[in-house]
């Protein structure tokens, strides 16, 4: 009997049964998947890790360095270090290099490539078979990110040229780096033999040193740190950690999963609340055979079993269903990990876990049809009989009356006046249109806001249209002066300030000393954002990026210990400020400096109205040589040019998902309220009303729930959206979204409006396959 | 048509059900009436004879299997739905045993309701012609009362006044009293009556012999079909002869086994 009820039923309501199965589906199939994700991705970074033997503390260095004073270092130390290597790495500018046969450098990439050979003692650059790479004269080992930017395959050539020298290199292997291996991090080794490095050597490229360590004991990596940068080592460039490492390399990927298992509770939701109209429609239809049963003697237990079953059977084949998917899809879901670190020791979780994520999702919506359930308990045995519908318990009308109003159109009339008299009714709906234009809106206002001019307030520096950047050479001092000559002779150049980042020593709440970089200059000229406070005035204030300022719990006016030149020199926190640049960890101080001293420097331009920004980037280019010179909207892409084209896809799937989730639940709300409501309607037919006429009402009542969920997820999408931007991007305390109004305030709610009259449309037949001889009975 | 008088025109009517495969249950067999301008017909029967299947099939309300129905010189059969909804809206009214008022309105509203959606005056006209027929009705003090307020004969007369509000051509009834007591059978009875004097045509089902002795023309049906039909002549309440029509009424029913 169960078998023939759910037949019948399967057969009733085919579309619905249809689209609640796929939604259950992929909610199993995206918790399994993103199970298999964490699961993967904690196997395969463990074991990438192993096997190239990393490095847990690596220090970067340009300029000269003295190897024997690490070496008295690491003696020191001797018990705390366990090893030690010095690499060096031969960067050769992007305009050098020629990757796969394309006729264009990779001289705008803001990738900086340099050229390694493998390491003796750890850190070894592997092959795609978590190998130790070997390469012979010739032959190259090309950074995975590469490979997949440029679809490159082996055999493919790399060329490096300087003038009249070049050397192609032939694609042997691609290679995984566990320390520059995430596409978030901006520079790449590839791996040449001993000898073709030292012939690339002799022609072009600066050396730069990368100190590497390893420890006996990695929790003791911070003491590592600060012993390395109080002993004096070389230190002009970044500083990478052993935990570090592991977040960036869990970052893209670990976002991934966060963003599936997101999708999946949303779409557990969805499943729920379509379940839930379904139930409830099925159970208006059959009320008066649910009173039969009931006056029977049958009981709230044994009736609800009866449909219990029949959801029970349909979760439990949706969930088989999306953990089997799950199964199949895995290598789509774990190719990129798969890609980046190979593949991890499987254990037997690897199996039983995603199977425990799809069970999680069918116990969830068995729960959820219980609690439905419940409400047989209210059903009457004598009004099921008499009535054959639910009784309104409306006593209380509303105080809206037809012959009071003003409004004429008798069908507008009543669809509002249904509506105001029962918004609670409708408060589901509601919620589900604010879901869908939160859903629509707020990755329209994050991509705007990203790709807006203004964003570059969120990247530490002011609004400018070129900015020049020059990392530590020996000859740092030289190419500012000849760079800052040739702009101040340049009637192009509107204004210009330069900013020199330099290293100091900050005291931690402990007394410490710890490193901070800071930018010093002229901070009037391009005048930066602050979400508290302002830049600094004098040679005693300092402003912090917003993770410093969290780092050290400062806000304006706290104090701060600094150490300039050899004196401790007491700075107050004049301002807090976004960045997302530099791992969003900076400072602004007006500080003197030693220009030796300086880490890298930036030069931010202003050209005059009409010049050709790109013309002007082409001659700063060949003019400051090897000074990298940016569009800063070109900038922003580059630097967030990934989470751009992310973003870009996301909006066309929460487009579409939102679309479909309104267009379904609209769909089976007014099913559910068409059913509820079909005396009424049958009556309304008796008197003279078309079907026309019935389905205005619902699309009046309809649009205007419609409007109130768009203005509420509008406002809710710029309020709590701009909060869950800024988790997104490390460094943003506080973002404001860029609203496009035309896309915000027009086109989602078009699209919403144009989704649910066509639904409504839907339900014509609804209605019109209701008998009028309905009034009659 | 034949005659000028004549408001609905019933030929050859015939309604069948599908029950099922190889079953099909004929309610309505062959019927072929006439209503003139102004007469007011109640149909009788028994229980399952047909009598509701054929007012509903001759109001258009439910189509006929077979046959033409002819209202006002149109062809219900070529109709479309909504075309009928239009003819129901401006030219009828229905009185059912249920009151079948709209939950979410009170009494006044559900009454100028149809002539609001018909929009053929000023909302002005309309309440002041629903106040005149709560009026003559007597349930002026339920204007402004939700519908569970009200009694069962109050309701009845609410969508009596319903019914009337677009000055319908022709007034269907089935059972109109057939939910309420006596007195206020009587007292809707005593509505229809006012309402037919005043020219509107009126057909009603009914199994109370009481009600059908002040209607003009009873039609006696069985088996689907018309098995009689008895001229009563109008009914005048001066002259007191209630219960004589009744009683000729009775006798008629009874030689034909009611």
């Amino acid at each position: 009997m169960m078998l023939r009820m759910l037949k019948n039923d399967l057969k009733r309501n085919k579309i619905i049964t249809a689209t609640l199965c796929s939604f259950m589906i992929l909610a199993a199939m995206l918790v399994s998947g993103a199970v298999s994700i964490i699961l993967t991705l904690s196997g395969s970074m463990d074991t990438l890790l192993e096997r190239s033997d990393a490095a847990h503390f690596a220090q970067l260095h340009a300029g000269e360095m003295e190897q024997a004073d690490v070496d008295a270092f690491v003696s020191e130390h001797e018990k705390l270090i366990k090893g030690q290597q010095t690499v060096e790495l031969l960067g050769i500018s992007g305009a050098n290099i020629y990757i796969g046969g394309q006729a264009h450098s990779e001289a705008d990439s803001l990738m900086e490539n340099s050229f390694v050979r493998q390491n003796k003692q750890f850190d070894y650059l592997l092959d795609t078979n978590n190998e130790v790479l070997e390469v012979s004269d010739g032959e190259i080992a090309v950074p995975i990110y590469h490979m997949q930017r440029y679809d490159l395959h082996i055999g493919d050539q790399v060329r490096v040229e300087n003038g009249e020298f070049y050397k192609d290199f032939t694609i042997v292997s691609f290679l995984r780096d566990s320390l520059m291996n995430p596409s978030m991090i901006n520079s790449k080794r590839f791996l040449v033999s001993d000898g073709d490095w030292g012939s690339l050597h002799e022609q072009l490229g600066e050396i730069e040193y990368m100190i590497e360590f390893q420890l006996y004991d990695t929790g003791k990596l911070q003491e590592l740190e600060t012993l390395y940068q109080d002993s004096g080592l070389p230190q002009k460039g970044t500083a990478m950690g052993y935990s570090l490492v592991k977040v960036i390399n869990a970052m893209s990927d670990g976002i991934a999963a966060s963003v599936i298992i997101l999708i999946a509770l949303l779409l557990t939701v969805i499943a729920a609340l379509c379940l839930r109209f379904t139930m409830l429609t099925t159970i208006e239809e059959d009320y008066r055979e649910i009173g039969v049963m009931k006056a029977m003697g049958i009981s709230n237990g044994d009736i609800r079993k009866l449909y219990m079953v029949k959801y029970a059977v349909m979760s439990a084949a949706a969930c088989t269903v999306g953990y089997l998917i799950s199964l199949l899809a895995q290598n789509i879901f774990t190719a990129n990990i798969s890609l980046y670190m190979g593949s991890g020791k499987q254990s037997v979780w690897n199996k039983l876990l995603p199977i425990i994520g799809a069970g999680i999702v069918f116990a969830a919506i068995i729960v959820f049809c219980m609690v439905v359930l419940r409400r047989f308990r209210h059903i009457s045995a004598l009004e099921a009989l008499r009535f054959g519908m639910a009784p309104d318990k409306r006593e209380r009308l509303g105080k809206h009356t037809l012959s009071g109003s003003r409004i004429t159109n008798v069908n507008l009339f009543l669809g509002l006046k249904e509506v105001s008299d029962r918004f609670r009714v409708y408060g589901l709906l509601c919620f589900v249109f604010i879901l869908c234009s939160f859903l629509m809106i707020v990755p329209i206002n994050f991509l705007n806001t990203l790709q807006s001019p203004n964003f570059v307030a969120y990247m530490g520096a002011g609004k400018c249209d070129l900015r020049l950047d020059l990392q530590h050479t020996p000859d740092i001092i030289a190419r500012y002066a000849e760079a800052e000559e040739y702009l101040k002779k340049d009637s192009d150049v509107q204004k210009y300030a330069a900013l020199f980042t330099c290293s100091f020593k900050v005291q931690g709440d402990a007394g410490e000393y710890e490193n901070m970089k800071i930018e010093i200059g002229d901070f009037t000229k391009f005048p930066l954002e602050y979400t508290l406070g302002s830049a600094p005035q004098n040679e005693h204030e300092i402003a912090l990026s917003a993770m410093n300022a969290e780092e050290f719990d400062k806000k304006p006016g706290d104090s701060l210990t600094l150490l300039v030149g050899n004196e401790e020199r007491q700075m107050t926190v004049c301002g807090i400020y976004q960045d997302v640049t530099n791992g969003g960890k900076t400072a602004k101080a007006l500080l003197p400096f030693d220009l030796q001293q300086t880490i890298w420097f930036t030069v931010n331009i202003d050209l005059q109205p009409g010049v050709s920004l790109e013309e002007k980037r082409q001659e700063y280019s060949e003019m400051f040589y090897p000074v990298k010179v940016t569009d800063v909207k070109e900038y922003i892409y580059q630097t967030l040019g990934g989470v751009i084209d992310q973003l870009g896809l996301v909006i066309k799937l929460a487009f579409l998902l939102a679309v479909m989730v309104a267009a379904l639940i609209t769909a089976m709300f007014f099913r559910m309220l068409i059913a509820k409501e079909a005396r009424q309607i049958a009556i309304m037919k008796s008197m003279g009303f078309t079907v026309f006429d019935i389905m205005k009402q619902y699309f009046t009542r309809a649009v205007l729930i419609l409007i109130s969920g768009t203005i509420i997820g509008t406002l809710t999408a710029n309020l709590l959206g701009e909060k869950l931007a800024g988790l997104l991007i490390s460094g943003v305390s506080q973002m404001r979204f860029v609203v496009n109004p035309f896309y915000t305030c027009i086109l989602c709610p078009i699209a919403l409006i144009l989704t649910v009259t066509v639904t409504i449309g839907f339900s014509r037949r609804t209605i019109r396959d209701i008998d009028v001889m309905l009034a009659a009975e | 048509m034949n005659n000028m008088n004549t408001i609905l025109e019933v030929k050859n009517v015939t309604k069948a059900y599908e029950m099922g495969k190889n079953n099909r249950q004929t309610v309505l067999k062959d019927i072929t009436m006439t209503i003139q301008k102004g007469e007011f017909v109640s149909v009788m029967g028994p229980s399952g004879s047909g009598k509701s299947t054929f007012l509903y099939a001759v109001s258009g309300m439910d189509r006929a299997t077979a046959g033409s129905v002819k209202f006002c010189d149109m062809d219900f059969s070529s109709m479309s739905e909504d075309e009928l909804a239009k003819v129901r809206l401006s030219k009828m009214g229905f009185v059912f045993q249920q009151s079948n008022l709209l939950k979410n309105l009170n009494i006044f509203d559900n009454i100028i309701l149809s002539a609001c959606l018909s929009k053929r005056e000023a909302k002005k006209e309309i309440k002041e012609r629903a106040d005149r027929l709560m009026e003559v009705t007597g349930i002026a003090e339920l204007k402004e009362h939700s519908i569970t307020q009200a009694s069962g004969g109050q309701l009845q007369r609410a969508s009596i006044c319903r019914a009337l509000m677009n000055q319908p051509e022709i007034l269907f009834g089935d059972e109109p009293t057939g939910a309420l007591n006596s007195k206020a059978a009587g007292e809707v009875m005593d509505i229809l009556l006012k309402i037919n004097q005043s020219g509107t045509t009126i057909l009603l089902v009914t199994h109370d012999a009481r009600v059908a002795a002040k209607t003009q023309r009873v039609l006696f049906m069985m088996d689907g079909v018309i098995a009689g039909e008895k001229e009563m002549g109008k009914y005048q309440e001066q002259k007191g002869d209630l219960k004589i029509r009744e009683q000729k009424l009775t006798e008629w029913l009874t030689e034909r086994g009611l």
